[in-house]
């Protein structure tokens, strides 16, 4: 199996297709990253992960190969979301809506909706990534463009609210 | 209401799957085609446009005063620039040759 950054440099090299091999390969995580950021909103989540795509794509030249792939592509799927959210008033009607618009495959993650609904997008993004996909500080910070303090301090509060 | 853990945990368990991977692919590299074709037209408009311009600006310009400011040019030449000219001209050309032998495209 070829690795991400061997994909990235045929791609780079002028085979399309390679990258069709990526997306294929990262779908379902951005969808999933989407799916919990937005709160189980199928289509917000399916926009994320191809505006994600579709930005990897553009800035392909800037990815630096020593770092992962997977950790590239979430930091734009992440900036994505907060793009979306500011231009799509629709999704705070949407949010305050109660319940999420989806039946995943397993009972109970519903819980999960329910337990982020009073953060707000920020804090959204910090919880799900920092206990969700267990990211360190560091490599949250990286993805927003955030101190390792800051990050710590923000999680922290939010964890407030859900006590 | 579960523990706070306990949420986490089958929120980790869950797994998220697009509706079709495959469609998804395709259809996202064909806006990354759309795109790059889109741009590739504009950029050809550009360089289409620059030339009209150019090339009406030749045509609209006094013609007379055009072939008379070459004609005095070329009777004050001494046959040396002729052959510098010549030799620049076809290094030149023979620089684009190379160029499109290597699939270097000027709109790419």
């Amino acid at each position: 199996m070829q690795t991400d950054e061997e994909l990235v440099k045929r791609t780079l090299s002028g085979g399309n297709h390679h990258y069709g091999v990526l997306i294929q390969r990262y779908a379902d995580y951005l969808f999933g990253l989407g799916m919990r950021l937005t709160m189980g909103n199928r289509e917000l989540a399916e926009d994320i992960s191809q505006q994600s795509f579709l930005k990897s794509y553009a800035y392909l030249k800037s990815y630096d190969p020593s770092k992962a792939y997977k950790h590239w592509l979430t930091g734009i799927a992440v900036n994505c979301f907060k793009d979306m959210i500011q231009k799509e008033k629709s999704y705070t009607d949407l949010n305050a809506g109660n319940e999420p618009r989806y039946s995943p495959d397993l009972d109970g993650n519903k819980d999960f909706f329910n337990l982020i609904k009073p953060l707000t997008e920020e804090e959204k993004i910090l919880f799900t990534l920092k206990y969700v996909y267990e990211y360190r500080t560091s490599e949250i910070g990286n993805f927003l463009d955030l101190k390792s303090g800051t990050v710590k301090s923000k999680i922290s509060r939010a964890l407030e609210k859900l006590k | 209401m579960s523990s706070f853990e306990e949420i986490i945990n089958r929120e980790k368990a869950v797994s998220y799957n697009q509706r079709d991977k495959e469609l998804f692919s395709f259809y996202t590299l064909t806006l990354i085609a759309q795109e790059q074709a889109s741009r590739k037209t504009r950029r050809q408009l550009l360089v289409f446009s620059v030339l009209l311009t150019a090339c009406l600006l030749m045509l609209l310009s006094p013609i007379n005063q055009v072939t008379g400011n070459l004609s005095t040019y070329l009777s004050a030449m001494d046959i040396v620039d002729i052959f510098k000219m010549a030799l620049v001209s076809y290094g030149f050309l023979g620089l684009l040759f190379v160029l499109f032998k290597s699939r270097v495209s000027l709109f790419r």
